[in-house]
């Protein structure tokens, strides 16, 4: 009998007990090998069979890749800090504080314990929340391999809706935020319910030098292109500004120059036209609180 | 019946919402009206209740069903060798095995065969394969080779409506006009002072029920059992009767409780393909659906479109109302009409004209939902009623007063009349007098209004002082608009002339009792209030009494959970069957012990006593137990009752109301809309168990609000559901609806209903789908098509 019950689909379960051993797996899985972090996102895709997995590696494992860690000049966050951890770092830094609000809202308690920061980046869903939060805070990102890693920014990492520029086995390990100047960032969220993904993301920082002038803007979205999008085109109009010269017009402009790099698609989630013009009032308000924040003293 | 200020605050913040405003009636009894703990909570916080899915029996094989591509095709052969001969499966089930039985799910929300080699929508069932696991058979399914003839497929109703539309059914695509008509339209309009043209389409809502559903199916030679979540247990053992052509006698549903339901779980094809599927691999066999079939395959609400207007004089007075309004059935359903009783509670209009046209297309089933016709062409006419009370510059609370129906009144819909096939008369005629003289009116109202929950709503929501006038906000902050708004809706308790539900009492040797009724356990607490019911009629302690609502070999024929009507119908006949029960075992222990008539007894706390304490009591155990001693007697040691006289056909007239006041922040820039605060009012008579009440009112009011603001199931060109999961389909959470949000009851006691009592649990949708869409345009000038998504609002203003 040439048919067989073996056809039905299964993977191969692997569970390295250190980071060399992981990679290694990676690399001998190939392109059917995937890392099992949280696992949310991975069980899903099996189930509906929108990947196929060949090689599950479990990395729950490896504690090394667990936990924020501050120095004075950066912030690192390991790939398997969970969005509970997350959620709860508030207090470690003023820097994590709009990460953390972000991540109180993204999808429910349960899933928020089990689902950690690289996966929700990895996955690299266009609505992906932590993704503009942490792009507009200059995260970069460290990856190991079978023969070594790099760093690479954030949002380089994403090249098209669930795709990353990593290659099969390479292993997202850690994040990290440089810590520069006075520094606030906000974000806005348009979702329909309480548990759901974002209609539209935007968020912002904006970075004081000695002067008091902005001397780094950054905005961010989600879901309004293909991947996560840095919008750069709003940034020029904050560069050199004082806050005092961050007036609501000049805000408004900015928005709406940062909202014109937004390449938005309908979808029945919503509308291209709604995106387009939401992103560009969630920006609005965003800069305008962080600039309420600087004014009041900064994250500092 | 008047209530303090004091009072209605105390309710308003939930501190006294166990306590209803008493009448010395209600005063006198033990247990109904008490606010005790439902009968399953332990079970459901411990997970040892059992739902379908959790269901096993020894030595079950697994199913899984091969469900259409195409929209619309027929299948021109079928080749089955090649998942038969994968290991492990034990056989293939296809339309060459179909039973030729056409069987009908309740109010028509399927007429079909189980499979007839027609897909007639996207994930129609064409086969299914049972194996030793699911996967195995899911594997299998892959190993079916079909060749299809591509039929042309409709999905608009309106399409489907038209000649030369594909066929979907045998019986043509359009079923005769629902029409319920009185006065003269034309007189109408010319009374009007004032007329409101309404355009209204309503998408799709899916039941999405937490949880998924599975059945088992078990034959032993000719006689087969199910278990299954189910609403409608005996409804369920009759679409298998009809489907198997086999008798009654030989089926045994045992309906085990569905959780949140909502109309989703009656009977479905599924547990049909399950029966199927067992006979042939002669061994029991389990169908689980995975969550995108319980979304996608199984049915849904209908899409709606009403069409229609209203008219009214300077004064308020409504002259007419001239409604059309179309319905798609989907692939199976077989409805003429939404239960759409908005025409009964706005029935004092002069003049009216209302028109159901039900149409099939190439979707998904659709059928009856909680609220069903309520929400949709319900709402409709609220909005449209608004608009003309908006013209008229006139208060809606106001404007529902003058013209929404009070008790006496005449019914306008008149539903029994389309379920008989002869007239009223005739069949008065055949009903004995004696009996009629106990009934209410026919076709009037027999108790119940929007009237006193609108007033002491209002009171307690602080109408007056928050309602600004239509189109106006009542506070404004930067781009946040804030508004109230208020809705009604009203819904039979059960459908009469659709055969008559009963129940048994038994009790039993140690004083206690068991309650048969067959009905749906979703969460609406009928297991504990008609246990209620029974334990005050009986005067034996609540605790001391169980309910069997599921097999369908001990609990009599009912309706099953539907149409608001288990409290209200399968309650009367639990308590004239505890009545026949009790008069049982007073007639005993009146003659071996006491020595009195029964009517000069009576029990109270499991003890029986005469009424003028002349006497001292002895237990029901005891009286029992003298049967059992003393057998030559000829009694059994059990009693058992029935209800001894026929229910009487007072569905008719009974209506349950919700009035419901709402508060809404909406966000002008960005659209979205956040409740702020919500009061629910609800007029069903005696409440039986105010917690259980209090759970099905806000329980409904979320759902409508999810109806009002996000639910919408979206197709794809070819006709598939595009979204039947839970991350796209939008369900409210608890933390979306004001969590202070306040319930209270009216005072009225129904002249046939338990105790008073009268259904529940469909009005509250439709209140609310309609005071939340009242609040936005309050909020925002606009009326915005539903669901009012943040993307509709802004398109409403204009915005985007």
């Amino acid at each position: 009998m040439s048919t067989t019950t073996t056809e039905i689909a299964r993977f191969t379960y692997v569970r390295p007990t250190d980071l060399a051993a992981a990679v290694a797996a990676g690399a001998a899985a190939g392109p059917g090998g995937r890392y099992w972090a949280g696992g949310t996102d991975l069980m899903l895709e099996w189930q509906r069979k929108q990947r196929p997995i060949e090689t599950s590696i479990d990395i729950t494992g490896l504690t090394e890749l667990r936990g924020i860690l501050i120095d004075p000049s950066e912030i690192r966050i390991g790939a398997l800090t969970t969005l509970a951890e997350i959620e709860r770092s508030a207090a470690l830094h003023p820097d994590l504080e709009s990460l953390a609000a972000i991540a109180a809202v993204m999808c429910t308690p349960q899933t928020r314990t089990l689902a950690t920061v690289a996966g929700n980046l990895c996955n690299a869903s266009p609505a992906a929340d932590l993704a503009p939060p942490l792009i507009v805070l200059g995260a970069r990102i460290a990856t190991a391999t079978s023969d070594g890693g790099r760093e690479l920014e954030l949002e380089d990492l994403f090249t098209a809706p669930k795709q990353t520029v990593l290659t099969d086995g390479e292993l997202l390990t850690h994040i990290t935020i440089p810590l520069s100047g006075q520094r606030a960032a906000s974000y806005g969220r348009i979702a329909r319910t309480v548990v759901d993904i974002a209609l539209t993301l935007s968020a912002c920082s904006l970075t004081l030098d000695q002067q008091g002038t902005v001397s780094a803007a950054r905005i961010a979205f989600g879901s309004v292109a293909p991947t996560p999008l840095r919008a750069l085109s709003g940034e020029q109009l904050l560069l050199g500004k004082t806050l005092a010269e961050l007036t609501p017009a000049l805000l408004a402009e900015a928005a709406a120059a940062a909202a014109g790099d937004a390449n938005p698609i309908d979808d029945i989630r919503t509308s291209a036209a709604y995106r387009r013009h939401t992103v560009r009032v969630l920006t609005q308000r965003a800069l305008a609180k962080t600039v309420a924040r600087l004014s009041r003293g900064g994250d500092q | 019946m008047s209530a303090t200020i004091n009072d209605l605050a105390a309710l308003r913040d939930g501190s006294k919402t166990d306590q209803r405003l008493s009448t010395p009636a209600r005063d006198a009894f033990t247990i109904v009206g008490k606010g005790v703990p439902v009968k399953d909570a332990i079970e459901k916080v411990t997970g040892s209740i059992k739902y379908g899915v959790d269901f096993a029996v020894p030595h079950m094989a697994h199913g899984k069903i091969l469900r259409s591509p195409h929209a619309h095709a027929r299948i021109v052969r079928i080749d089955t060798a090649r998942a038969e001969a994968i290991p492990g499966v034990y056989g293939v089930v296809t339309h060459e095995d179909a039973p030729g039985g056409t069987w009908e799910n309740a109010w028509f929300n399927y007429r079909g065969r189980i499979m007839d080699g027609t897909a007639r929508f996207v994930g129609d069932e064409i086969a299914a394969v049972a194996a030793v696991s699911a996967e195995i058979a899911e594997h299998a399914l892959a190993a079916i080779d079909i060749e299809w003839e591509i039929l042309p497929a409709v999905f608009d109703p309106h399409e489907a409506r038209k000649p030369g539309a594909p066929q979907i059914r045998d019986e043509g695509n359009e079923r005769d006009a629902y029409v319920v008509e009185w006065g003269d339209i034309a007189e109408g309009h010319d009374l009007a002072d004032v007329l409101v043209e309404s355009d209204v389409v309503f998408a799709s809502q899916q039941y999405a029920s937490i949880g998924r559903n599975a059945c088992v199916a078990e034959w032993m030679n000719d006689r087969v059992t199910l278990w299954t979540s189910s609403q409608t247990p005996s409804e369920l053992r009759d679409g298998v009767h009809e489907a198997f052509e086999i008798p009654l006698s030989k089926v045994r549903v045992m309906a085990l409780p569905s959780g949140s339901s909502f109309g989703s779980w009656w009977s479905a094809n599924f547990m049909l393909v399950t029966v199927m599927l067992a006979k042939k691999i002669r061994r029991a066999v389990k169908i689980e659906l995975s969550n995108a079939e319980c979304m996608g395959t199984v049915k849904r609400r209908h899409i709606e479109h009403t069409r229609g207007r209203m008219g009214a004089k300077r004064d308020g007075t409504l002259t007419l109302a001239q409604f059309d309004h179309v319905i798609d059935n989907g692939a199976y359903g077989f409805k003429d009409d939404v239960g759409f009783f908005c025409v009964d509670m706005w029935g004092r209009a002069l003049h009216g004209d209302y028109q159901v046209h039900a149409v099939n297309t190439n979707l998904v089933t659709a059928g009856c939902m909680r609220g069903v016709g309520d929400i949709t062409l319900g709402s409709a006419v609220e909005r449209t009623a608004n608009r003309v009370a908006a013209e008229l510059d006139i208060d809606p609370i106001e404007f529902r007063l003058k013209n929404q129906i009070r008790p006496g009144e005449p019914l306008r819909m008149r539903h029994s009349l389309h379920n008989m096939d002869c007239s009223v008369e005739e069949y008065l005629a055949g009903i004995p007098e004696e009996l009629r003289a106990e009934w209410p009116e026919l076709f009037h109202l027999s108790s119940g209004s929007t009237a006193e929950i609108l007033t002491t709503g209002a009171e307690a929501f602080r109408w007056s002082e928050r309602w600004q006038g239509w189109g106006k906000p009542d506070s404004v902050d930067g781009p946040l608009r804030r508004a109230v708004g208020v809705g009604t809706g009203a819904h039979v308790c059960g459908v009469e002339f659709e055969g008559s539900s009963s129940a048994v009492v038994r009790i039993n040797g140690d004083g206690s009792a068991k309650v048969h009724a067959s009905c749906g356990r979703q969460g609406q607490g009928s297991e504990t209030t008609l246990s209620q019911v029974a334990a005050e009629e009986l005067g034996i302690p609540f605790t001391m009494i169980e309910i069997e609502t599921g097999d369908t070999d001990s609990c009599p024929w009912s309706h099953g959970s539907l149409a608001s009507n288990t409290l209200y119908r399968i309650g009367w006949a639990v308590r004239a069957a505890a009545k026949d029960a009790k008069r049982q075992l007073l007639e005993i222990a009146g003659r071996e012990v006491f020595h009195l008539a029964p009517d000069e007894l009576q029990v109270v706390e499991g003890v029986i006593a005469p009424v003028d304490g002349s006497q001292p009591g002895v237990s029901v155990e005891d009286v029992m137990n003298m049967l059992r001693l003393a057998d030559t007697l000829g009694q059994t040691s059990s009693i058992t009752g029935r209800p001894a006289t026929p229910m009487p056909p007072s569905t008719a007239f009974a209506r349950h109301f919700a009035a419901h006041f709402a508060e809404v922040e909406v966000d002008i820039e960005t659209g979205e809309i956040r409740l702020t605060d919500y009061l629910a009012t609800q007029d069903s008579g005696t409440i039986v168990n105010p917690q259980v009440m209090k759970n099905q009112v806000i329980g409904g009011a979320i759902c409508g609000a999810g109806f009002a603001l996000f639910e919408e199931l979206h197709f794809g060109d070819d006709g598939r559901v595009l979204n039947a999961n839970m991350l796209d389909y939008k369900l409210l959470r608890c933390a979306d609806f004001p969590h202070q949000a306040g319930v209270i009851f009216g005072d009225s006691y129904d002249p046939v209903g338990p105790f008073g009592a009268r259904g529940a649990g469909e009005a509250p949708m439709a209140a609310s789908v309609a005071a939340i869409q009242a609040a936005v345009f309050n909020a925002t000038g606009v009326w915005v098509e539903l669901p009012m998504t943040p993307e509709r609002v802004l398109t409403a203003m204009g915005v985007i």
